[in-house]
């Protein structure tokens, strides 16, 4: 487990002093946190004392045991050597560079041995047509994505993500969400992003850390931190449609490998998206017969987040599936981190996106 | 060397001492702030709006035989004023700040956060600036060498001062006019040196607007 502690303070106008005091210990299932609070309160200002650019005025700031700057010993570790991935809201690629070189720029500082290797970064994050393009070619989603994957591949013990999603329109950011979860659940590096979004939080998050002018006032799990309670409403799932095996067919596509029935018929001829409401999602320990729903995708839990009456899981199932269920269902079907469910929902809650 | 090949070795040596030192300087004034800054700035301009001759007595002042590092020049064996070196250093001081406002507007183009965004990826501070800050402000860097050379070539009277006009070793082209309209009868002989120097003067523009154009990579 990687733990975060952050004790920062700087003057960073005459009106606005950051005074931020928080701890972040990263769940090794789901190492993903969030910076959450209205714009201008010091969100960024936060996360670019982590990475040390700049860093705040004093304070003390450490990954696990390693001390990245401590004002009161003089301490500040150089950015060079933090090995820490920050992505600023625009991405920042280096405009003189095509994508494949700026992907490339800090993989000098990692070991070679030293996975993820730039074949598996470029399939995950499907930047593949994008590798001989200049950056000022690429769509926002475009950028965000190979900003995420140059990160990952200077090898970084945490990603510090500003914004990661919220300057892009809606369809790209639901798409780039998905991208997120899909690098949270194979690379595992512990994430801190920076929304002002509750709905992105809640769909990426399991610690929330929210700030407010200046400082940070709750730490805790997502839903308790956003919710007082009970998480309010569902959040949507984005899954990755193909073709199906035999070649496309009226309502019939594949999710990982697995065939499954879309609705009204629609026809997948290549790759798109589909939304799927975490409500619309049950578990069942095991694959289930003589059910009406047509689509059933085995998968893994990693978490599970306990708050009030409705509970959110979170599946690795080929792809990154939230499921809501009652508190009283998760206990009696007995799901941890670790278990082996059957996500099971209805051709028409699959809407394939445009 | 004749004044036309002397104007050239005298431009190109003092546009390379002058350069880094507007680079290193231009990225640092782009880049810092620190008190005190306006009046430094203003000391570094200070040979663009000084009458060159001024400026030539001041070089004399600190390298000339009997000036403040003089003693120090004799026991290295150097004897600077009135050679080449005195030439081209004299042309260097009087490009330096045009290429230093050149380069110091390119960097202010860069986006600060580039070069951070190198820093957390690994990049030591030298590696960031010359992999990212300064191919980014490469087309200013470029204007900025023109610039120097093309003082340069029009340097009169800080040479004039600091490196006398001596025939082959410090009589450029601008002194080779100057010469023969001193002379009796020379003024019809100083066409030649002066259609030189139109000449160099339009390829230079034509240089500079080329770099200025050329779309950033």
């Amino acid at each position: 487990m990687t733990t975060l502690d952050v004790l920062a303070r700087r003057q960073v106008s005459k009106e606005f002093l950051l005074d931020a005091d928080f701890e972040i210990a990263f769940e090794d299932a789901l190492p993903v946190a969030a910076l959450f609070g209205p714009t201008g309160c010091g969100k960024s200002t936060t996360l670019a004392a982590v990475a040390g650019v700049p860093d705040p005025d004093r304070g003390r700031i450490a990954i696990g045991e390693e001390v990245l700057f401590d004002w009161n010993r003089n301490w500040s570790l150089p950015a060079d050597r933090r090995r820490v991935g920050w992505v600023p809201q625009d991405g920042l690629l280096f405009p003189h560079l095509t994508v494949e070189a700026n992907l490339r720029y800090g993989m000098r500082r990692r070991g070679a041995e030293e996975a993820p290797s730039f074949d598996r970064v470029v399939a995950v994050l499907e930047a593949g047509p994008l590798l001989a393009r200049s950056p000022a070619s690429l769509s926002g989603g475009e950028r965000q994505r190979a900003a995420l994957g140059r990160a990952i591949l200077s090898g970084p013990r945490l990603l510090l993500l500003d914004e990661p999603v919220s300057a892009l329109d809606e369809a790209a950011r639901l798409r780039a969400l998905a991208f997120l979860e899909r690098v949270a659940g194979e690379f595992r590096i512990p994430a801190l992003f920076v929304s002002h979004q509750r709905t992105e939080v809640l769909r990426l998050a399991r610690t929330v850390v929210r700030m407010e002018g200046g400082r940070a006032v709750e730490t805790g799990p997502a839903a308790e931190v956003l919710g007082h309670g009970p998480i309010h409403g569902s959040v949507d799932n984005l899954l990755r449609l193909e073709p199906p095996a035999g070649g496309p067919a009226p309502g019939r596509a594949a999710v990982s490998g697995r065939e499954v029935a879309v609705a009204e018929g629609a026809v997948v001829a290549g790759p798109c998206w589909a939304r799927l409401p975490s409500a619309a999602v049950l578990l069942a320990r095991h694959a289930p017969t003589d059910l009406s729903a047509r689509n059933a995708l085995p998968g893994r839990v990693l978490a599970v987040a306990a708050a009030g009456p409705v509970v959110r899981v979170h599946v690795d199932a080929g792809q990154a599936v939230c499921a809501d269920l009652t508190e009283a269902a998760v206990r009696d079907l007995g799901i941890a981190p670790g278990a082996e469910v059957v996500c099971v929902f209805k051709a028409q809650a699959l809407e394939v996106l445009p | 060397m004749t004044p036309l090949l002397l104007s050239l070795t005298v431009g190109v040596l003092a546009t390379v001492l002058a350069l880094p030192f507007a680079i290193a300087g231009g990225w640092f004034l782009a880049r810092r702030s620190f008190p005190g800054k306006v009046l430094v700035e203003t000391f570094l301009m200070l040979p663009l709006v000084l009458p060159p001759v001024v400026t030539g007595w001041a070089l004399l002042l600190v390298f000339g035989r009997r000036g403040f590092l003089g003693p120090v020049l004799e026991d290295a064996g150097l004897d600077i004023a009135f050679t080449t070196a005195a030439a081209v250093l004299a042309a260097a001081v009087m490009g330096f700040p045009l290429a230093l406002r050149a380069c110091r507007l390119a960097f202010e183009q860069v986006d600060p956060r580039l070069e951070s965004v190198a820093r957390t990826l690994g990049a030591g501070r030298l590696r960031a600036f010359l992999t990212v800050s300064l191919p980014l402000a490469r087309g200013g860097v470029v204007a900025a060498a023109v610039l120097a050379f093309a003082r340069s070539l029009g340097e009169f009277g800080a040479t004039m001062v600091f490196a006398g006009n001596v025939e082959g070793e410090t009589r450029t082209l601008p002194l080779q006019v100057w010469t023969l309209l001193q002379a009796p009868g020379g003024f019809e002989d100083a066409w030649r040196p002066a259609a030189l120097s139109v000449a160099l003067a339009l390829a230079l523009l034509a240089v500079g607007e080329w770099a200025l154009r050329r779309p950033p990579a």
